[in-house]
């Protein structure tokens, strides 16, 4: 052969460049060995895992979200289950005929358009529809479409509808994720566990299961306590909303704590959201204001200027102070009080009471700037309280800057800003004795069980004043309800109150001046004030439309100050008795701090029956068509749920489990709109 | 060259090699009967084929379960392909290769026209218009293409001997040939096909000894045409981009490379088992076509893999052998082109499978599912075992004895009616 080769060099030459040809798919193949063993070896594991990945990714589900309840067990917000229903598109033949029948059992309630496009997709898992009612699912199951399956998912609900909404928040997007208020704050303990269903195909190629999810209620996430008290809460809202309609003014909000504690017992924003209905709202509408919305205190800051002042020694109760007739000329400024006055030199009392701005200004005036900063810091003002959601600061200038005239807008509250909840904070130390709490909003954090996996006690972040001092001040704002003051509105048949009205100027944000419309009325104080048991402070943002309209503390806060006071005093076991006389002399010897066994705490009322029916000042109106309560009993809370939706009336739950016992029972009238309060039981 | 002239060879006197001269092979100088074919090939094809039926019966299975509640759809399918292939074996082994010398002009003619047609009355599938129907039978005219441009290459090689060192001679025509394929492949659009052809044609110029500076310019202008045809179409530009940056768009243009690459990895050195691969459920499609390989390497890992790629290696070296084993050039060319389309396609699929090469859409021979390529692929084993068995060609052989016999009986029957004319008139 080789001589033959030789003897003819084209013969060679051929079969060298077949060779040659074949050398190049040669190595064509050991590449492709070669790059084959590459990937295994070095993207092996990753590779067997993004695989495994993606059989699962699109069935990973969360467990149920767990429950925001107030003090006392009523369930805030809950998850309840619904029905999701998902395909596989691969296993439709007559994808356009399937949707058809699905639109038609989900009472066209998809989006045909986006479920075509997923349906055409190639994917392996889409959602057809998610978290629709359960009887719609039923419908869905019906259908037995080879391909299309249901399972059990949680929704979010809030059976009180707008109670403590804006606190609260909502969720949102496909995995329920906090979004705002309690429900982002506490995202990480509410949120159930992952959980993947066995659906669709597996590595064999099983075909997918249409069952119902497994259980996962041991994957569910935790539950919020709050301290919120719904029925002060319901006060609160209710009283906030009536206020805010009878003075046409825009919003407002309300602060309920107990001094002794610190315990947020109500916390309330006007005008009501419905996190149920997030959708119909905007970013405004679901604004926390009590703890975000800064505003200019006005004269109820009054009462820091006058603490200060006796703290530090630099004035007394007895002193008398000159307040020029109410105006005063400082530099270029004048400063003037609300109402002309004849007189000149007046008592501290008298200060308070009418609220001069000018002997505001005197009592400052006794210390130096610095000082009175100082103890504007100490009582809270231009910091975070400490509230698990987010807050706003407030803030006070650099005391050793301020012009005279800002000392003296300062003395009376203008020129620097707070939130509501530091207003109320600072009164719980006039209250409680002189110590600053810090405030509490949740009680604790239970897991599925109940069992209480952390707990959070009072804390006093420092003591501000001395007992006296806080004795007398709460002296002096007792006579601001008293007759001749500014705030008798605010007044109690039946026990003492110390508050002080606000009435203060804002700024327009457009023109970024003092505007003639704009004013902040607001009325803070606590009761009883002798021995306080809650501080309640409201506020109220007026946009004046006509000349007559109110505007001042005394006339839009005060009423609702003292209707949440008169109703919430019961509720936390304060009772006016026969026996009391009516204006104690001295405190100590007042009869309701006997009556008051456990003022810090509220937890003698966690064993009473279900709470008493506290709408006072609703008015019922039975109509034509007069409406009975239906029958729970028996029932489990979905379908609570339901019937109640049907009703359109609101539902307290108690307890898990069926429904047990009911108030108002099964064939009472009903208003329009009205409350039952449902005990639950039984769940194992 | 004349310094070896008149050299024997065992018994055998070989005439002086001039340039002009006709090359005589070593296959030439066997006996008659020649020898007999290469069992070695016929053995790695029906391996392949079996592992074909089987992988694609694994691939196919549970989606057309799902789609036509009949899971073996695809493996009867393909199972009736593979024994219209061996009846075509069968042919090809018993017809004398040499007969294809007639026709190389008619098959390039016919498989032109049918490229034509296919241009207007073709099915369309997945965006490409490849298919023709006649009759109930659909056939890809562009496998069958390959076939008719190897036999072509063969005879025109063959013929024009060393003259294909001439531009005019050797590189005009075939050149014309190429582009007139290539248009009508573009037109398809068939990517890879027309990647094969061209590889084929100017491979097979290049053993016959064309000038290297011709293929080299060829080769280079031939690659700015390509790339002129990637950037021209978007779909062919996506491929590209996807084989570069694989992750740039991972569930768009690079998700079935990705899925496969995945597929493979996943699969480790023995594989997860026959039948146990997840990317048949969907995540890798057509993978019982065109990624039939990344089955292999998910089922039967690393191994099963190397198994194929060595069988390929293996076919590949048994046609050169019968290449180098023809009794004449014409067999030689035609043995060759069988093979390097073979392992041409082989490799490239395979390197697209495991993400080396950009996606062409070329199938697997003998593995993938498809009716023409398999029948054509054995029909085309059936002549490469023809042709190993180099017998000699009986037909020009005997030659001259026929045309003895003709004219002998040519006479005769003029006799026999000059006799009859002789008796009906007297």
């Amino acid at each position: 052969m080789s001589g033959l080769l030789a003897r003819f060099p084209r013969l060679r030459r051929v079969q060298f460049r077949m060779s040659l040809a074949v050398s190049v798919v040669f190595l064509l193949l050991i590449a492709v060995i070669y790059r084959a063993h590459y990937v295994h070896a070095e993207q092996g594991e990753e590779l067997v895992k993004k695989s495994e990945r993606q059989m699962n990714r699109e069935l990973t589900l969360k467990a149920r979200r767990g429950s925001v309840q107030d003090r006392n067990g009523t369930l805030l917000a809950v998850s309840v289950e619904v029905s999701s229903v998902y395909a596989n598109p691969r296993l439709l033949d007559d994808k356009d005929g399937a949707l058809e029948l699905l639109a038609e059992a989900l009472d066209g309630d998809i989006d045909r358009d986006q479920v075509r496009r997923r349906l055409h997709s190639g994917r392996g898992f889409v959602w057809i529809a998610r978290r629709v009612s359960p009887a719609l699912g039923a419908r869905v199951k019906k259908l037995k479409l080879p391909g299309v399956g249901i399972t059990a998912e949680a929704q979010r609900f809030y059976p009180l509808k707008e109670r403590a909404g804006h606190l609260l928040g909502f969720v949102g997007g496909d995995d329920y994720a906090g979004l705002e208020g309690l429900e982002r704050a506490f995202d990480d303990r509410l949120e159930g566990g992952e959980y993947s269903l066995p659906v669709t195909t597996d590595s064999r190629g099983r075909r997918m299961y249409t069952g119902d999810a497994p259980e996962f209620t041991s994957l569910e996430g935790q539950s919020v306590v709050l301290t919120i008290d719904e029925r002060l809460q319901y006060i609160a809202e209710t009283e906030l909303a009536h206020g805010l309609k009878r003075t046409h003014a825009s919003s407002g909000s309300v602060v309920v704590t107990d001094p002794h504690t610190g315990e947020i017992l109500a916390m309330a924003s006007g005008p009501q959201f419905n996190p149920n209905l997030r959708a119909e709202y905007e970013a405004v509408d679901w604004r926390n204001r009590p703890v975000l919305d800064t505003f200019e205190p006005g004269s109820i800051f009054k009462t820091v200027t006058l603490a200060s002042a006796l703290q530090e020694g630099s004035a007394t109760l007895d002193d008398r102070f000159d307040i020029n007739r109410g105006k005063l000329k400082i530099g270029d400024d004048t400063i003037r009080d609300s109402h002309a006055t004849p007189h000149r030199w007046v008592s501290v009392r008298h200060i308070i009471k009418h609220s001069s701005n000018i002997g505001a200004y005197r009592i400052a005036r006794t210390q130096s700037r610095e000082t009175f900063g100082n103890y504007i810091h100490l009582f809270g003002f231009g910091e975070r309280t400490g509230l698990p959601i987010p807050e706003g600061r407030g803030r006070i200038r650099n005391p050793s800057k301020w012009p005279e005239v800002t000392f003296a807008n300062v003395a009376f509250g203008q020129g620097l800003t707070i939130t509501n909840l530091q207003m109320n904070m600072a009164l719980g130390a006039m209250a409680n004795g002189g110590e600053l709490m810090k405030p509490r909003l949740v009680k604790e954090i239970v897991d599925r069980n109940g069992e209480t996996v952390e707990a959070f006690g009072p804390e006093v972040r420092r003591r501000v004043m001395s007992p006296e001092v806080a004795k007398k001040t709460a002296e002096v704002m007792m006579s601001v309800v008293e007759e001749g003051g500014t705030g008798t509105a605010a007044g109690d048949p039946h026990f003492k109150v110390a508050g002080k009205t606000g009435t203060a100027h804002k700024v327009d944000p457009r023109t970024r001046q003092y505007s003639k419309r704009l004013y902040t009325a607001s009325f803070v104080g606590f009761v009883p004030a002798d021995n306080p048991a809650l501080v309640i402070t409201v506020v109220v943002n007026v946009e004046r439309d006509w000349r007559g309209q109110d505007y001042s503390g005394g006339t839009v806060a005060a009423p609702i100050f003292a209707r949440i006071s008169q109703q919430s005093l019961p509720l936390v076991g304060v009772l006016p008795t026969s026996k009391r006389p009516a204006p104690a002399a001295d405190p100590a010897e007042a009869p309701e701090k006997v009556a008051r066994k456990t003022p810090s705490t509220l937890s003698d009322r966690t064993e009473t029956p279900p709470p008493v029916e506290i709408g006072i000042s609703r008015p019922m109106v039975v109509a034509a068509d007069t409406k009975l309560m239906p029958s729970y009993l028996g029932k489990s809370l979905r379908e609570s749920l339901a019937i109640s939706t049907q009703e359109g009336h609101r539902v307290q739950v108690h307890g898990s489990g069926w429904v047990q016992g009911q108030w108002p029972g099964p064939g009472t009238v009903l208003g329009d709109d009205d409350t039952v309060h449902l005990r639950l039981a039984g769940r194992d | 060259m004349s310094a070896h002239a008149g050299k024997s060879i065992g018994h055998l006197e070989l005439p002086d090699a001039t340039e002009d001269d006709e090359v005589v092979l070593p296959g030439s100088q066997l006996p008659a009967e020649g020898r007999s074919f290469d069992a070695v090939l016929l053995a790695v094809v029906i391996a392949l084929v079996g592992l074909g039926l089987v992988m694609v019966y694994s691939a196919s299975a549970i989606q057309n379960q799902w789609h036509f509640g009949d899971g073996e759809r695809l493996l009867t399918r393909q199972a009736s392909h593979v024994v219209v292939g061996l009846c075509a074996m069968l042919i090809g082994l018993r017809v004398d290769y040499r007969w294809y010398r007639r026709m190389a002009y008619p098959m390039m003619i016919g498989t032109l026209l049918l490229l034509v047609a296919v241009l207007f009355i073709g099915t369309k599938l997945n965006n490409a218009t490849r298919w023709i129907s006649i009759a109930g039978i659909t056939f890809q005219p562009s496998e069958i293409l390959k076939l008719a441009l190897v036999v072509y290459m063969a005879y025109s090689l063959e013929k024009k001997r060393h003259k294909v060192a001439k531009f005019s001679i050797g590189i005009i025509p075939h050149l014309m040939v190429l582009g007139v394929v290539a248009f009508l492949l573009i037109r398809q659009p068939d990517f890879g096909t027309t990647v094969i052809c061209s590889t084929l044609i100017l491979g097979m110029l290049f053993v016959a000894g064309a000038r290297l500076m011709y293929i080299g310019t060829i080769v280079l202008f031939g690659v700015a045409l390509g790339a002129l045809a990637v950037v021209t179409s978007p779909y062919r530009l996506d491929r590209v981009m996807g084989w570069l940056e694989p992750n740039a768009d991972p569930l768009g243009i690079s998700y079935q490379v990705n899925q496969s690459v995945m597929a493979i990895g996943s699969g480790g050195l023995f594989g997860k088992g026959l039948g146990a691969g997840q990317a048949k459920l969907g995540y890798v499609p057509e993978l019982w076509n065109d990624f039939i390989g990344a089955a292999i390497g998910e089922e039967l890992g690393l191994v099963g893999l190397a198994v194929v790629c060595g069988l390929f290696i293996v076919l590949v070296w048994r046609g050169l052998k019968i290449a180098f084993g023809a009794r004449e050039m014409f067999g030689m060319y035609l043995a060759f082109g069988i093979t390097l389309v073979f392992g041409l396609q082989a490799s490239v699929n395979l390197g697209v499978v495991t993400g080396l090469l950009p996606n062409t859409g070329l199938t697997l021979p003998f593995i993938s599912n498809g009716g023409t390529a398999t029948a054509l692929a054995l029909f085309c084993v059936g002549v490469l075992l023809n042709i190993s068995m180099a017998r000699e060609d009986t037909w020009e052989a005997e030659r001259g004895e026929r045309e003895d016999d003709a004219y002998t009986d040519r006479v005769e029957r003029k006799r026999v009616r000059y006799l009859r004319r002789k008796a009906g008139g007297s």
